[in-house]
């Protein structure tokens, strides 16, 4: 699949502090891209970059092949974008702060407006002054911003700050729709961890400005820990038995078992057979996979 | 360059939508309303000395005016008005065109677009003049009414349109200086430091026409010689002070353009 934006060893410092480290990564056309990162990590960094904000101190950025320079005016026809908080001309209306960027994205007809007002729910605030705009509806703004002009690629830093829970699904089920039924491309940053996961085809972490894991979907399943948790009526006796049988099994502070050999992560009719022929019935059995913040946590090295 | 210029007239309309809409463009013409006004009162006091004999703030105001409610007084005040005044609210205008990007922090949003920045600072610069001009005939036009109220005498046209053209110059070359504050607004980010340079060159070029012999050099002490707002003799500006006015000019714009091109935008 032919790449839609893709960096080569992209590197930005600031004086003494380099923000982002030799990232090399790459996007393919119609996918979604998680960019996942504590805050500080640099994702802000490598999204002004990829717009042209700001220059790379190293490397080079590419969006549909053409290098990313601020000049490249043509790139931005096809490219929309939202960099952290969204603003806009507070005295003008919803209506008005669209028709500005519809306008300066050179398109002639306001049909894409009035579409990209009802799409997002704005149409009631249509001639409401964008300071008077709650949080969420702001952030909706921001987003419709974005797309005013339809382009193939949207880069979105953190697009469902200040949503509610129904808006949130919101967004996703349109940026789902937009990547596989319309073949958009989407990079999307976010701090919400369940919400990449439920979106993103692939995924990438940055940590201190280095790109540290790519993950697609099945290498995520497969690096992602995988533990099963059970309890017995003795269960001191239980880790006593699996140790015998050289099986890494320890309890936890809530006094209940965890196995992470993967015969029986995957098997854990294994262990409920075990027990039963021993007379120790299960009370409690759970595979448990780790979800994707324990993951992440675990990849930055961040420890509780 | 067919593009360059469509670019320019699609980033002229939206800017120029941006202002209007906005309402520090009002305040500004109610602000001009309100210098004229108090025109009209100085002139009252004027033609009415038993009234500003009375009123000892008046009185002294006026007398800062001089004896005469005539249109000669008045064509020499607003020489000096668009002089100060001008600079004033055209500096305010400009540091505010350019500063609500970096204070609404809508800036990101005009920074990868299929315009070139190049012609979007051109079309706010090219707003900012227009609507300075604006400014000042609001200005003209506001005072003339205050005058015909108070009643200044006989009308002369030819000395009107005489004093006309040099109201037009003074205020081309105040509008000309504000280049340089969108200049410190784009650095700055903020409206703080461009309206303490503002403040900082008012002074400066003050002290400067009753100080030295050469400020008709000094670019923002040049259209308060050109009003006459000089106590030093002889003071005149010359060909090398309009040849500097235009470098300065020609300087804020290129430095403008150059930060918006270049300059990272975190």
């Amino acid at each position: 699949m032919e790449n839609a934006i893709v960096t080569e060893n992209l590197t930005k410092k600031f004086g003494k502090l380099t923000a982002v480290d030799h990232i090399s990564l790459n996007v393919k056309k119609g996918e979604i891209y998680g960019f996942l990162g504590l805050n500080g990590a640099g994702k802000t960094t490598t999204i002004r970059m990829l717009l042209g904000m700001i220059s790379p101190s190293k490397g080079d950025a590419y969006i549909l092949s053409k290098k990313v320079k601020s000049s490249a005016n043509d790139l931005w026809e096809k490219v929309g974008y939202l960099v952290e908080i969204p603003y806009s001309y507070g005295e003008l209306t919803v209506y008005e702060n669209l028709e500005i960027y519809r306008k300066y994205h050179l398109k002639n007809d306001n049909q894409s407006t009035l579409r990209l007002l009802e799409k997002f729910k704005l149409k009631e605030y249509k001639n409401v002054k964008a300071k008077n705009l709650s949080s969420g509806n702001n952030q909706r703004l921001g987003i419709a911003k974005a797309m005013i002009h339809d382009p193939e690629i949207l880069i979105l830093d953190e697009p469902v700050n200040g949503l509610d829970p129904a808006g949130i699904v919101e967004i996703r089920q349109l940026l789902l729709d937009l990547s596989k039924n319309q073949g958009k491309t989407i990079f999307i940053s976010s701090h919400i961890l369940s919400e990449i996961s439920k979106l993103a085809d692939r995924i990438g972490i940055i940590h201190n400005g280095k790109l540290i894991k790519e993950l697609d979907e099945d290498s995520l399943e497969n690096e992602r820990k995988k533990i099963l948790k059970f309890s017995t009526i003795d269960n001191e006796k239980a880790i006593f038995l699996l140790n015998e049988r050289g099986i890494n099994a320890k309890l936890d502070n809530e006094n209940i078992c965890i196995i992470e050999d993967k015969n029986y992560v995957d098997n854990p009719e294994k262990i409920s057979l075990l027990f039963c022929n021993k007379n120790l019935p299960l009370k409690i059995l759970i595979s448990e996979i780790e979800d994707l913040e324990k993951y992440f946590l675990r990849i930055i090295g961040f420890n509780k | 360059m067919k593009s360059f210029f469509k670019s320019i007239n699609v980033a002229l309309k939206v800017e120029t939508i941006k202002t209007i809409k906005s309402k520090v463009f009002l305040w500004i013409i109610l602000f001009s309303l309100f210098v004229s006004f108090m025109l009209w009162v100085l002139f009252y006091m004027i033609k009415n000395p038993t009234i500003a004999r009375e009123s000892i703030i008046l009185r002294a105001k006026a007398n800062i005016l001089g004896s005469t409610a005539d249109w000669k007084t008045f064509h020499e005040i607003m020489n000096m008005l668009i002089a100060i005044i001008g600079f004033i609210s055209f500096g305010f205008l400009t540091i505010w065109i350019f500063g609500r990007e970096y204070v609404e922090k809508t800036y990101k949003d005009l920074l990868a677009l299929p315009i070139k920045r190049e012609a979007i600072i051109m079309a706010k610069t090219i707003n900012s003049f227009l609507f300075s001009i604006v400014i000042a005939f609001f200005l003209y036009l506001f005072s003339m009414i205050a005058a015909f109220l108070v009643g200044l005498g006989e009308f002369d046209s030819k000395i009107a349109l005489f004093s006309l053209k040099r109201y037009l110059i003074i205020s081309l070359m105040n509008i000309a200086l504000t280049t340089v504050l969108s200049f410190i607004t784009s650095i700055a980010r903020s409206y703080i430091m461009p309206f303490g340079f503002l403040v900082l060159m008012i002074l400066v070029s003050n002290f400067a026409i009753n100080l030295s012999e050469n400020s008709q050099y000094i670019p923002w002490a040049i259209p308060l010689i050109y009003a006459g707002m000089f106590i030093k003799e002889g003071l005149t500006i010359d060909f090398i002070s309009y040849i500097i006015l235009a470098f300065t000019c020609f300087l804020g714009f290129v430095s403008t353009i150059i930060f918006w091109v270049k300059a990272d935008q975190r």
